[in-house]
């Protein structure tokens, strides 16, 4: 049986505080360390490849970030149809430093994202876990989770979003910790720094950012069916605070609907996609028939299955570590909820509703949204976040106060972050598709762009090429001419290699276009384009 | 509904009897019961009510409103007002005649309710609407009710205004209409007519328009008839009242001949689609033309018609009548880039396109890439030529725009529809009594010649020809010598397959409807003629019969008419032709007399050109004795050549293809493209053709639809190639049903970088790398010794 504590004080002792030679080390330290993992990570993910990666989202961010910059307004035609806030704010960062939109996705945004997660995550997991020390593992167990560092690295909102959803929690929890101490300055500050975030994460990404507003929902709907079942017992302080999280969440829901209806209604599109979502899922529970299978590249985006297997290994770990420390706290919640703290008990529910918004991602990708077949991939990350701490508990729980454990325990966890980086930044040693590209190769295809007209190059089977030249240049390549990627465009006469390019395709096992054995066109030692060889009268 | 009707009908009778302004005129107009309203701000006095009914008002500030069959069936009204001396008509239709209008009646004033906007308002540019007792056709007209193409109800803005303008006779010459721009949210995204012109241009040719059913307003029509344009101009606004649908035609004339048209999606000067459209008339006695050029034309960025829309589009229809005033004989049709030069005007419009005089020199006076020819044998009826086997389809564009290696198939295998109905793919279609011909890669300027064999036209340097009979079978035409003139002609049973199945479609997709159609699929031989060096040789279900004949390829060419007179000389030399009868070959042997060699039951085959001659392959069931030159043949299957400059025969015997090869390569590594040679040898006397499909490990390398490898001759082909596979790849050759191996090629394996190779060039980056993932791996341990 795990110890309950009541009003705020952490239900299990962190374990490590009864080793026998505690290392006291100031807060600030602590802060400073996750500071410094994050910021490693982000430096490494910059400079794996020297700056010069792209994948698809920090592509389609590029050009809504120059698109507002260009149009000088958040409302554009083609405008971001989620929010307008992370656009907003690199706009600002551009403008205040000088910077290229590219420059900052590509090298300072990763390493801003990385930081943001250690700190943010830090600066909840320590209230919500009642340790600092806790707290400072649950934040480094975030920089395990590939497809966190990934997500927080790459040029979307989500660095941004993320940190905001652990901002909030904090904000949240705070602020019925500071009304529980009757502080009522600090409740006020609190309410209103969760007031100001809730309404910022709607902004970033009215689908997305709400997530935790969506949890915070069914979380309240957990504990009112809970106390509907304990009508019979008074749980006084359980009961003040549902009335209290049922007049966020209403409060929330407001501003997301203030966002969606009146400050930016090209959100409210997000209520189609759910219609849209909604009428396909009645489909797929009458067919059994998926229309999307967001699994089938996986086998193929690696250099092997086994390869997949170990880099992803984390991801069931913290699953199944998480779930069985929440099962072992819920149990015990549920048998005696007026020994419960207030923390614990929204630790739980929050865990046990962002698994369900990750549970209801599977069918809806399953249906194939246009918004999408990677819902599952977007939650898990939101998952991930509130798996950390639970997971850090029962690992603290199962590690008990022996520093060999933890010693081990670290050195695993070591090996676990080297297979989260190799993940997070697609490496060549374990990935087929590479996200990273040369100088060399945009200079091939800019000069080419320069000297075409409505014309179209052929970049390759996959989307890497095109993807840094978007990156690179936010817009398409100049003078109507166009890129072309996957199954070539009729209308192509030109293609592109480059020993990058080579490389890659020998990682896929493509082969490698015939018109390579055209005419070479343009050279610059590292980058060719290639003409096709006219093969009839009407070609040239 | 019904208390409606009830309104209609007592505001209609209160209006006749107890108003003096307004008045019903009920009678018949074309057969059907009619109920005209006048409404007259004037008295309609007693005296003209025995008159017709256009009499009881005037064509200046009265109203008509038009009902049909009882009197709650209002379908038109027309209202003149004036302004100064000009007066202006403005007819109300609602679905263009489809649907009842409705409207107030109170004493003589008129409020149109549905439609509340007129569909047309005419008014003469000069004058009323008559001018010394004629149609004044000086007008101006504003159409409203046309979103795009697609009928709509008025709403109020003009979408087109039309300017109509006479010759000095006072007879309609030119209409342009031009959609205004404010009235068109579709000017990139949807191809309607933005501007058309119509022209008389061939004035000479007396005007001639049906009589007006109200004299004192020219140009209505109200009746049960179909326009006949060959007979006279109906009346350009007629509402016809067996559908009740309401048709505004164009003033100076629409497809008769002389007339000139520009139907264009985009604004001039950069005219396109049907532009220009014009129809010749060569006979002044008949109102029909006999030459019809059909522009198709899309400039260089225009964003309708075919892709790519970066280039010059091109092409027209081009077809021309003989001994039939009603039905189309020939057509030719014709491809490529040429961008219009000439800036041409109708009214105050300019516009690059050819002019009516410069048109058939540009069409038939210079090279074009690409062309079809087709004859219809029975005569084709319609107005606009002849649709069919065209160098206009879109399909045409992946090729000539070069993002095709290959022209369509439809050119050699066309589809064989039941009858001559137009469906989406009658441009790649013979229909039953159609012949034609094509060439993919013409640059040529059009030239026609009439072949003394089978006594039909034909396009020089034609890449092949077909002609369907109709019966199931088709008539081949080509040149083996790949020269100017036809010296084959193949009778066969199209095959209902093609000879290698097209690849499988992807689960779900339904194959196009087309798919339904017959296409001219090489099939089965029934009769063959061959006229070669001299000879003509006939093989058939009755034998072979071989003739040595004096016979020309070409009795004379002929010039595409292009004016009148080329027109009367083009019939006058093809007249004496009627054409043989392409079921018999035999027969045509009768008008080349010469010795010939009859052999009953013998078969002959590939036949095709060699260096200084012919050779074929003769399957004889009997011994044959030499004759025409040729040696004693023993029964059995026989290869003969033939030696043109020394009129002498050989033979070989024949051996069943046996094919032996090798595919060759140097250095070819694995994913990496790499020329390969594949060198066969064929060590059988016959011929080896049929389909063939080259394979090195698993990938397909190329198939070939007829691969032809010449007897007792070597074949070879450089083929580009990236292989997959790596070391020692199979290579085989799958011909049909069997599979000739050949030697395994080598393929350099490739290796997947390493990370030393990915930093070997800047080492300094991987230092930094692994201090900064050192950094993080640290801290993070430190993290978690903590604990």
């Amino acid at each position: 049986m795990i110890p309950t504590r009541p009003k705020g004080v952490p239900q299990i002792q962190p374990v490590a505080k009864a080793s026998s030679q505690p290392r006291q080390e100031s807060q600030l330290a602590t802060f400073w360390l996750i500071a410094a993992i994050g910021l490693c990570f982000g430096i490494y993910f910059v400079l794996r490849y020297g700056g010069r990666w792209g994948e698809i989202d920090g592509v389609a961010f590029a050009g809504i970030i120059a698109r507002m910059q260009l149009e000088g307004t958040i409302d554009y035609a083609g405008a971001y149809p989620h929010g307008y806030a992370y656009a907003t704010w690199v706009n600002m960062l551009s403008y205040f430093t000088g910077r290229p939109i590219g420059e900052l996705m590509q090298i300072y945004t990763p390493i801003l994202g990385n930081v943001f997660l250690g700190i943010f995550g830090f600066a909840a997991f320590r209230r919500w876990l009642g340790s600092d020390r806790l707290g400072l593992i649950a934040a480094s167990v975030l920089f395990l989770v590939p497809e966190l560092v990934f997500t927080v690295s790459r040029g979307n909102h989500e660095k941004i979003t993320v940190a905001l959803t652990l901002l909030a929690s904090l904000g949240l929890l705070k602020g019925f910790m500071e009304a529980q101490a009757r502080n009522w300055g600090l409740f006020a500050a609190w309410v209103a720094v969760y007031y100001l975030v809730a309404f910022t994460l709607a902004t970033l990404n009215v689908f997305f950012g709400s997530s935790f507003i969506v949890a915070s929902t069914l979380a309240l709907i957990f504990a009112l069916l809970f106390l509907g079942m304990r009508r019979h017992q008074p749980l006084p302080q359980l009961r003040t605070s549902t009335q209290r999280l049922a007049l966020r969440v209403g409060a929330s829901w407001l501003l997301v609907l203030l966002v969606m209806w009146y400050i930016y209604p090209l959100a409210g599109q997000n209520l189609e996609v759910l219609k849209t979502a909604l009428a396909k899922l009645g489909a797929l529970a009458l067919s059994f028939t998926p229309e999307s299978n967001p699994y089938e590249s996986t086998v193929t985006d690696w250099t092997n299955p086994t390869v997949y297997k170990l880099i992803s290994s984390f991801r069931w770990i913290l699953f199944l570590g998480s779930f069985v420390a929440w099962l072992m706290l819920l149990i015990p919640t549920l048998r005696t909820p007026e020994r419960a703290s207030i923390p614990r008990v929204f630790l739980l529910a929050l865990y046990g509703a962002f698994g369900f918004q990750l549970a209801a991602a599977i069918p809806i990708d399953l249906v194939g949204l246009e918004a999408g077949s990677n819902l599952q991939v977007r939650m898990y990350t939101y998952f991930a976040v509130f798996a950390a701490p639970l997971f850090t508990l029962g690992l603290s729980r199962l590690l008990g106060s022996s520093p060999w454990h933890w010693r081990v325990a670290g050195t695993a966890a070591v090996v676990l972050a080297v297979l989260s980086l190799l993940k997070a930044t697609l490496d060549p040693l374990v990935s087929n598709r590479w996200m990273h590209y040369d100088a060399a190769e945009i200079e091939a295809i800019h000069a080419w762009s320069e000297r075409e007209r409505e014309s179209v190059l052929w970049v390759g089977p996959e989307t890497r090429l095109y993807d840094a030249y978007y990156m690179e240049y936010n817009f398409g390549p100049s003078n109507l001419n166009d890129l072309d990627v996957a199954r070539r465009n009729p209308f192509t006469f030109h293609t592109l290699n480059s020993s990058l390019k080579q490389a890659n395709s020998v990682a896929w096992g493509f082969p490698q276009s015939t018109w390579l054995l055209g005419n070479r066109v343009y050279d610059n030692g590292e980058a060719q384009i290639y003409h096709r060889s006219p093969q009839t009268p009407f070609q040239r | 509904m019904k208390h409606a009707s009830l309104l209609v009908w007592l505001a209609l009778s209160l209006a006749s009897t107890s108003l003096a302004e307004t008045a019903t005129w009920q009678g018949e107009i074309a057969g059907v019961p009619a109920w005209v309203t006048v409404v007259s701000p004037n008295p309609i006095p007693a005296g003209v009510r025995s008159q017709p009914w256009w009499r009881w008002g005037n064509a200046e500030t009265d109203a008509y409103i038009f009902a049909f069959e009882n009197p709650q069936n209002p379908r038109m009204a027309l209202v003149f007002s004036k302004t100064g001396d000009t007066p202006e008509a403005r007819l109300y239709l609602r679905a263009w005649g489809a649907l009842r209008i409705a409207f107030n009646l109170q004493g003589n004033r008129l409020e149109l309710t549905n439609p509340p906007n007129p569909v047309l308002t005419l008014r003469p540019q000069s004058g009323g609407w008559l001018v010394n007792g004629k149609p004044n056709y000086r007008l101006t007209v504003l159409e409203d009710g046309l979103d795009c193409d697609l009928h709509v109800d008025p709403d109020g803005q003009t979408d087109i205004e039309i300017t109509v303008g006479t010759d000095a006779k006072g007879d309609p010459l030119w209409q342009t209409n031009r959609r205004r721009p404010e009235a068109d949210p579709y000017q990139t995204t949807r191809g309607c007519e933005r501007f058309g012109a119509n022209l008389r241009a061939q004035p000479e040719l007396p005007f001639k328009a049906a009589p007006s059913i109200m004299p004192t307003f020219p140009f209505l029509g109200i009746g049960r008839e179909s326009p006949d344009w060959f007979e006279q101009n109906p009346n350009p606004l007629y509402l016809d009242l067996r559908d009740y649908t309401f048709r505004f035609s164009p003033f100076p004339g629409f497809q008769n001949g002389g007339m000139y048209a520009i139907n264009s999606s985009t604004y001039p000067p950069k005219v396109s689609f049907e532009s220009p459209f014009v129809f010749y008339n060569f006979d002044s006695a008949t109102r029909y033309a006999q030459l019809v050029v059909r522009g198709s034309r899309f400039p260089a960025g225009t964003p309708f018609g075919p892709e790519p829309y970066g280039l010059e589009r091109t092409t027209f229809r081009y077809s021309w009548k003989t001994d039939s005033p009603t039905v189309w004989r020939y057509g030719l049709h014709l491809a490529g880039f040429y961008p219009y030069q000439e800036t041409y005007q109708i009214g105050g419009q300019k516009f690059n396109a050819p002019s009516p005089a410069n048109l058939t020199r540009f069409v038939v006076g210079q090279k074009w890439p690409m062309i079809s020819f087709v004859e219809a044998t029975e005569g084709y009826p319609g107005s606009e030529g002849i649709y069919f086997f065209s160098a206009q389809a879109n399909e045409h564009w992946n090729w000539l725009s070069g993002t095709s290696d290959q022209p369509i198939a439809e050119l050699e295998t066309p589809y064989l529809p039941k009858d001559d109905s137009l469906v989406r793919t009658s441009d790649r279609a013979m229909p039953p009594g159609f012949r034609g011909e094509y060439s993919a890669s013409y640059f040529r300027t059009p030239l026609l010649y009439l072949s003394p064999i089978d006594q039909r036209v034909h396009l020089s340097w034609a890449q092949g020809g077909l002609w369907n009979l109709g019966d199931g079978r088709v008539l081949r035409t080509k040149s083996l010598q790949a020269g100017p003139n036809v010296d084959s002609w193949i009778l066969e049973r199209p095959a209902s397959a093609p000879p290698t199945p097209p690849p499988p479609r992807a689960p779900g997709t339904k194959p196009p409807a087309e798919d339904d159609t017959p296409r001219a699929y090489p099939g089965t031989l029934e009769q063959a003629l061959y006229a070669v060096d001299g000879y003509l040789l006939y093989t058939g279900p009755d034998g072979v019969e071989l003739r040595q004949a004096s016979y020309q390829l070409q009795a004379f060419t002929l010039n595409p008419p292009a004016d009148r007179a080329s027109w009367q000389a083009f019939r006058d030399r093809v007249a004496p032709f009627s054409g043989r009868d392409p079921r018999n070959l035999r027969a045509w042997l009768q008008a080349f007399p010469g010795a010939g060699l009859r052999l009953p039951g013998a078969q002959l085959s590939q036949v095709r050109i060699i260096s200084g001659g012919f050779q074929m392959v003769l399957s004889t069931p009997s011994p044959v004795s030499a004759a025409l030159g040729l040696p004693n043949l023993p029964a059995g299957t026989h290869l003969l050549r033939y030696d043109a400059a020394s009129r002498t025969w050989s033979r070989r015997q024949a051996a069943a293809p046996k094919l032996q090869g090798r595919l060759e390569t140097k250095g070819a590594r694995q994913f990496e493209p790499a020329w390969f040679r594949l060198n066969l040898e064929n060590q059988g006397s016959l011929d080896y053709t049929g389909p063939a499909e080259l394979w090195v490990g698993k990938n397909l390398v190329k198939s070939w639809d007829q691969l032809t490898i010449p007897g007792a001759g070597k074949w070879s082909e450089e083929l580009a190639f990236s292989p997959t596979g790596a070391a020692d790849q199979p290579v085989k050759l799958v011909l049909g049903k069997n599979t000739l191996e050949l030697e395994p090629v080598f393929i350099e394996p490739s290796q997947r970088e390493s990370i030393r190779q990915e930093f070997s060039g800047n080492p300094v980056a991987l230092i930094l790398l692994v201090m900064f993932l050192g950094g993080g791996l640290f801290s993070l341990w430190r993290a978690w010794r903590w604990a």
